[in-house]
């Protein structure tokens, strides 16, 4: 071994770091090479040197800096532990903290859903699945309208049925004037309908639409039954009960709708068949008592007798009467519609500044806010039962969202493990 | 005395005492190692802090292959690095020889042993200095053998290379050390002053 060789071995000759082989061949070649031991010598003295630096104390306080830091390592890790391992609300909730816009959307999505959901539920049955026809008013009476007309164009089919109807309808023909027969026309199967109408138009001015609603109800063979005028705040509105035979009816509504802009309309009908029948029948009954009574009166001995049989006489004859009446009447409710006509007058633009009103000012402000207030409490409880109503609908939406919460937590579990 | 493995368990489970007995148990080391490396308390000192916070952050990556405290020098070593790396960039500036003859024969000499402590005080502090001249991995090694007096498994550990490494790169760095302190022989190894 040579003493370059030797000269890389000395220093793990000093630590003791040399095999067996090494250290016998570095400890003989030492023993013949003086320059070798001279290397060793000053090797050895420079590690002594080194060895020799003292123990530099740390400043005192280091350990108590250190664990500060240390806790507040720990507290942030802690936060974010303890985040990261809560259940799932708190998880759902902190996730939407970090996305405002998100949650606010999410809570606007949820209150929407609460809404449709909450209100079709209270509404029908079946609540998500029924589609909410807007108002069954319109459509419907455009089908009445149609079927009512085509039932006038074809007024002799209706009579050719049979059954008990057609009788009563001749019964009627011969009690009523001629009104009564276009009511049998007009109504189907020999039912007897009071039809009747409501309109509620907007105009620009009364008096013209008024004229215009004269003339085409006399146009149409029909009166005007009674009329009411009122002056409100700025404008006008009237009110007519028109009278128009049943044939002309829809006609008549078509027409009277062009006068203005229709705010409000019914067309309805009563089925007053049954009444009919039964007080026809009742007077067929006292008809025959009459006729009974006349026969006892024709043979009557006594006046006692015939005071008697008068009373019963007269007593039936009222009845008749009355009934009489009642038939007359339905036959004319039968025969002619009523339509009522509501004209309102569109309210005119301001153009002059009117006083200030301080009356009652105090009293109508505490009634403007407490029925606010009362609306909005009323409001908030609908609300929550809206939201009760969508609450299941809401836990199942809820169950993707559960999912991800439950597959994110296993994951770093199984991380940390 | 408990065994660091068991003091590292109850760290693991949120023991902040356990840790609490770890930092005193090498707070003294670490900060030795780090202010030979760097060769100045202050920045000892925040190093050591540094070192410690790691250990305590990284804790949940500590495997047991090693030691704790191999684990715990081997965090310190290469902040250590770190901060020389970054040093280089921007050097410190050290005594000067020259300076350093002129304080030492200021040294008022009234009484005897305060004065050959300040002395011996000085000369250490000068070698510290030639040892800070030395390139960062023969330094660390030197530290760690010498200073510190690990095994060379240890340290092969702590910085991450062979026995091999170790063993060359220690004579490397010892022999450098021995040539540059040569230069100043009379002050570091002329009697009195050096007495082991």
């Amino acid at each position: 071994m040579d003493c370059r060789a030797v000269e890389e071995k000395l220093s793990a000759y000093l630590d003791g770091q040399l095999e067996a082989k090494e250290l016998k061949s570095v400890a003989i070649h030492l023993e013949t090479c003086p320059s070798c031991r001279a290397e060793l010598a000053s090797l050895k003295e420079t590690i002594d040197l080194v060895r020799s630096l003292e123990h530099v104390s740390p400043p005192p306080g280091l350990k108590d800096k250190i664990m500060g830091r240390v806790d507040e390592l720990a507290s942030v890790r802690n936060l974010k532990e303890s985040r990261e391992s809560r259940g799932f609300l708190p998880w759902l909730w902190c996730r939407l903290g970090r996305r405002p816009v998100l949650s606010v959307a999410a809570a606007a999505a949820v209150l929407v859903l609460a809404l449709a959901l909450g209100r079709g539920l209270l509404e029908g049955g079946t609540g998500v699945l029924r589609l909410n026809v807007p108002s069954a008013g319109a459509p419907q009476v455009a089908i009445d309208m149609k079927r009512a007309e085509k039932n006038s164009e074809e007024p002799n089919a209706t009579s050719a049925t049979g059954g008990r109807a057609p009788e009563t309808l001749i019964k009627s023909a011969e009690l009523g004037s001629a009104a009564t027969s276009t009511a049998r026309q007009a109504v189907p199967l020999g039912r007897k309908v009071v039809q009747t109408g409501r309109l509620v138009l907007l105009v620009e001015n009364l008096d013209p639409a008024t004229d215009e609603l004269v003339r085409l109800t006399q146009a149409r063979g029909g009166f005007i039954q009674n009329s009411f005028l009122k002056r409100g705040e700025g404008a006008r509105t009237a009110s007519y009960t028109l009278r128009v035979p049943v044939p002309a009816f829809v006609n008549l509504v078509q027409e009277l709708e062009k006068i203005g802009e229709v705010e409000q309309r019914e067309l309805g009908g009563q089925d007053v068949t049954e009444e009919y029948v039964d007080v026809e029948a009742r007077r067929r009954n006292l008809e025959r008592q009459e006729e009974r009574f006349l026969n006892i009166l024709a043979q009557a001995k006594t006046v006692d007798d015939v005071l008697k049989v008068e009373t019963q006489l007269e007593r039936v004859r009222g009845e008749i009467e009355s009934l009489t009446a009642r038939l007359k009447y339905l036959d004319n409710q039968v025969a002619l519609a009523t339509i009522t006509v509501e004209l309102k007058e569109r309210p005119r633009p301001v153009n002059t500044v009117r006083a200030f009103s301080a009356a009652n000012l105090g009293t109508r402000l505490r009634q403007a806010m407490l029925s606010s207030v009362n609306a909005l409490l009323e409001y908030a409880g609908q609300v929550l039962v809206w939201l009760a109503a969508a609450l299941p609908f809401l836990l199942v939406a809820l169950v993707p969202v559960a999912f991800v919460w439950w597959r994110k937590r296993r994951r770093r579990n199984k991380l940390r493990n | 005395m408990v065994p660091d493995e068991v003091l590292v368990k109850e760290c693991r489970r949120g023991s902040r005492e356990a840790f609490a007995v770890l930092v005193e148990r090498y707070q003294a080391k670490i900060y030795n190692l780090t202010y030979r490396l760097l060769g100045n308390a202050d920045d000892a000192e925040e190093l050591t802090q540094e070192a410690f916070c790691r250990a305590f952050a990284k804790l949940g990556e500590f495997r047991g292959e090693a030691a704790f405290s191999t684990w715990l020098y081997r965090i310190a070593h290469n902040l250590c690095l770190d901060e020389l790396r970054r040093r280089q960039r921007r050097p410190v500036l050290s005594l000067s020889e020259h300076e350093m003859r002129r304080y030492l024969e200021e040294v008022p000499g009234e009484n005897p042993e305060a004065a050959e402590l300040c002395v011996r005080r000085a000369v250490l502090g000068r070698l510290q200095e030639v040892l800070a001249t030395l390139p960062p991995d023969q330094r660390t090694v030197l530290v760690l053998r010498d200073v510190q007096d690990l095994s060379y498994e240890e340290i092969a550990q702590i910085i991450g290379c062979s026995l091999g490494t170790v063993k060359s790169r220690l004579n490397r760095a010892r022999r450098a050390l021995r040539d540059k302190l040569s230069a100043e022989r009379e002050l570091f190894f002329s009697d009195g002053v050096y007495s082991g």
